[in-house]
């Protein structure tokens, strides 16, 4: 398995430049994001006002309504009325739910870091174990029973995951709550759902990239002189095979950290995935634009660390 | 018991009914009461939705925002267990002989649930902040007809001139005109009394800070995920509430909801569609099901103003197309054929009203004689849950035995509101009207005025004669019943759109659980309790 992800390069002129670019890397980014954003909302012309009254109430009434909350001003007035706002650090007020915007991803920021770490980090655990053990037992029966295994728990959608593991541990069994938030027993249930769904792709990537490297000219030169096969393969073998690894894991966190929508759903998890799911559905125009640009930026940041983590695992990248 | 029974022979007459393939007979919707009140315990219920807001000027049309509202914040009036309009923070009130002016009488020692005490200020503070332009309350214009309200609206006046407040115990509301259900815009959610203090504290937050007199007061609030409420230990009502705490645990979905119910975590849930056979029908819960008989009318709508439906023959024809004995049996019988606009639990409703029975023949004569012997083509708009779709499948195979063509548009809830009222759009529409104060007026005004075209009138209907009987009915005490009987069968002649049904809607309950659903507010917390056995 190859790596096809662009790697960071390190210039060797020296960090600050690299962090610098990055950094102006992560603006644009979000400039972009914002914009295009914007550029979407501006397609789908319906406004968050008509959305939750349209119908129900009189027709100038509801503009009216629209006015007070400048959601009737042309969408380029909006677009720099957003920027205006995000220096002076309002992200602006969700009409549908009426609060504000940044104070609502505040108060669910909490809930998706706890998910997505706790998701990522039995997905880790799931799929390292499952494609150790897979590529230590290559070609035997119990290699071909685990990767099938995966297989499975990648065909599986989350959602249907979800469902079975409530079924099974939380009504036929009752050791955990249906759904909700609070304990750490609240937790178990979502978290397995990333981790069985999303542990699976580890499994395989970890396996292809192990066997390939466990037949490498230096892995076998390290046997050869004489090291201890476990050594070898936690130093060299495992050593080796972990990056695409860290780049999976990089673009799950940013994905988790935006919000893992089946599974919050299902669990009623108060994260920012639903937050942003129902902000779209109810054409909650500035709550799209806030979720979006903090999806963004986790994204981005999270990618970020990854490159900074590299030259840890291999360190010809810092002379590249 | 005597109640329990009267619900299982409802039931058994919903399955007789449909099994026969008639509408079921109509539902009672008494409270279901097991034993006398039991003081204490926690209700807990969750919910499909979110809970917009609890300020109760941005309460819009959901009724999961009315609910919660009533539940914190205490009002003039307002209802009984039913739809009688009774005194909460008025002790008593007085209308005068010409209808116009309201003199409401306070209770004594009126405190918010911190303590602080409730004065008149705070009403006439409440009510100025409800019509305030800046506040922008989708509920502002059900008041306009208070004295001085349009004056104080567009800016010209400081404050709103006919409500005052003669002495510490004395409110009065001066009226432009006569409103016969007055007293039941002041139950609405929206002119419930706030604390001028605590929202000059957070003017920008009241919603995260409510703070009312009503009988609870809330203990925590963590939007899109859980509301609770614990007994307000000042109310005014001695004795009220029975329940020491609510918990309402927001955005669940259906699978949970059903799965925490069955599992015992859950005091009452609503039935969705897929579980209908496993709570309704099965042995476990049958005998707990609430139900309720919903101020609704469901209807298959058309731009009246356009081509084909400018022609009244072509909307009768569609009427008589549509087999709405079917739609109900769709609906596992949840509903009633609807014959007229009013709906069944609302005074004025007419039990023997006649309206378009199912008959293709005369469904296709009428469109020969509209020029359309051959049928047209059309589309429908719809939300796309999975009872709208089945309901407008049912309904578009009936019309294409007419020979009218039409094109499901299925779209979110969102979607479905931004355009179903504009006037190039949504030639067909499949949605209700669910009332907002319990008065036919509602239905007629918001439907079918002119000045709401666009709006609530999404319809277009414009018919000069209907119009004026819908303005005398506005103001008419005397033989209000009749007028609106002869007001609903005049303009059912005319077909504004297609009549279907009107809901009824099942709930669940554990059988300790002493629970009942409100005709107009759903949810009445106060009301409720557990008895623990």
């Amino acid at each position: 398995m190859t790596l096809t992800r662009p790697r960071a390069v390190v210039p060797a002129s020296g960090f600050p430049r690299f962090l610098a670019g990055r950094l102006v890397w992560l603006l644009a980014a979000v400039v972009v994001v914002v914009s295009a954003t914007f550029v979407l909302i501006y397609v789908i012309p319906a406004d968050p006002v008509s959305a939750v009254l349209g119908g129900r109430i009189q027709a100038d009434q509801i503009e009216a309504i629209k006015a007070r909350y400048g959601f009737d001003l042309p969408i380029w007035q909006q677009y720099l009325r957003f920027w205006g706002g995000l220096f002076r650090g309002d992200l602006g007020f969700s009409f549908a739910t009426q609060q504000d915007v940044g104070q609502a991803i505040a108060a669910r920021a909490g809930a998706t870091a706890a998910l997505a770490v706790a998701g990522l980090l039995l997905s880790l655990l799931i799929g390292v174990g499952t494609g150790v053990f897979a590529a230590l037992m290559r070609g035997t029966w119990k290699d071909r029973a685990a990767m099938g295994t995966v297989v499975l728990g990648m065909g599986v959608p989350p959602f249907l995951m979800g469902l079975v593991l409530v079924f099974v541990f939380a009504y036929l069994l009752p050791v955990f709550p249906v759904s909700g938030y609070g304990s750490a027993a609240h937790l178990v249930l979502p978290a397995l759902t990333i981790g069985l769904t999303g542990g699976a792709y580890y499994a395989r990537l970890l396996r292809g990239r192990l066997v390939e490297v466990m037949d490498a000219d230096f892995v076998r030169a390290s046997r050869s002189r004489g090291m201890r096969e476990s050594a070898v393969f936690v130093r060299h073998t495992l050593r080796n095979s972990f990056l695409p690894v860290l780049t999976w894991m990089g673009m799950d966190l940013g994905y988790f950290l935006s919000g893992v929508i089946a599974v919050e759903a299902i669990f009623a998890w108060p994260g920012i995935g639903t937050l942003a799911y129902r902000a779209i559905t109810d054409y909650d125009t500035p709550m799209i634009v806030g979720t979006v640009l903090v999806s963004a930026v986790a994204i981005v940041t999270v990618n970020l660390i990854i490159d900074l983590v590299y030259p840890l695992l291999d360190p010809r990248m810092a002379h590249r | 018991m005597l109640r329990k029974t009267v619900t299982a022979a409802a039931l058994l007459l919903t399955s007789v009914a449909l099994l026969t393939g008639c509408a079921p007979a109509q539902a009672p919707s008494a409270p279901v009461l097991t034993g006398p009140p039991v003081t204490g315990g926690t209700f807990h219920m969750a919910l499909a939705s979110d809970l917009p807001t609890l300020d109760p000027a941005q309460a819009g049309y959901d009724a999961t925002s009315w609910s919660m509202v009533v539940a914190v914040f205490s009002s003039l009036v307002d209802y009984d267990e039913g739809l009688g309009v009774t005194g909460d923070l008025a002790e008593t009130w007085t209308v005068s002989e010409d209808g116009l002016t309201y003199a409401f009488q306070l209770r004594d020692g009126l405190n918010f649930s911190d303590g602080s005490p409730l004065t008149t200020d705070d009403i006439l503070f409440s009510f100025n902040r409800l019509l305030d332009p800046d506040t922008a309350s989708p509920g502002s214009y059900l008041f306009s007809n208070i004295a001085g309200a349009a004056d104080y609206m567009d800016g010209s006046a400081d404050s709103i001139s006919g409500i005052t407040a003669p002495d510490k115990s004395n409110v009065v509301i001066e009226l432009v005109e006569p409103q016969p259900y007055f007293a039941n815009i002041l139950a609405m959610p929206y002119a419930r009394i706030m604390s001028e203090a605590q929202v000059k504290k957070y003017p920008e937050d009241i919603s995260q800070h409510a703070l009312g007199s009503g009988p609870f007061t809330v203990e925590s609030l963590t939007p899109g995920q859980e509301l609770v409420l614990a007994r307000n230990p000042a109310y005014f009502i001695p004795g009220k509430p029975y329940l020491d705490k609510v918990q309402v645990d927001l955005n669940v979905s259906d699978q949970t909801r059903v799965l925490e119910f069955q599992r015992g975590d859950l005091s009452i849930t609503d039935v969705p569609a897929a579980a209908y056979q496993e709570l309704v029908q099965g042995k476990d819960f049958a005998p707990y099901v609430v139900q309720n008989e919903d101020a609704t009318t469901y209807f298959l709508g058309m731009k009246n103003n356009q081509a084909p439906f400018d022609s009244a023959e072509v909307r009768q024809a569609l009427n008589y197309a549509v087999d709405k004995d079917r739609l109900v049996q769709l609906l596992n019988g949840r509903g009633t054929v609807a014959s007229q606009l009013t709906p069944p639990p609302l005074p004025g409703f007419d039990p023997d009203a006649k309206g378009y029975e199912h008959d293709v023949k005369k469904a296709k004569d009428l469109l020969a004689q509209a020029g359309y012997a051959d049928g047209f083509s059309s589309e429908i708009l719809t939300v796309n849950d999975e009872q709208s779709m089945r309901v407008v499948q049912s309904i578009s195979a009936d019309l294409a035995k007419v020979g009218v063509d039409v094109t499901i548009n299925a779209v979110d809830q969102s979607t479905f509101y931004a355009t179903v009222g504009a006037e190039d759009q949504a030639p067909m529409f499949f949605t209700y009207w669910l009332n907002y104060y319990p008065d036919a007026y509602d239905f007629f005004a918001s439907l079918l005025l002119p000045e709401n075209a666009g709006g609530s009138n999404m319809f277009y209907y414009s018919n000069p004669d209907v119009e004026a009987k819908i303005r005398e009915l506005s103001s008419l005490t005397e033989g209000r019943a009749e007028a609106i009987q002869a007001l609903d069968a005049e303009v059912t002649a005319t077909a504004p759109f297609v009549y279907l049904y009107h809901s009824i809607t099942q709930n669940v309950r554990q059988s300790d659980v002493s629970y009942y659903i409100h005709p107009v507010h759903l949810w009445r917390f106060a009301d409720y309790w557990i008895s623990g056995e």
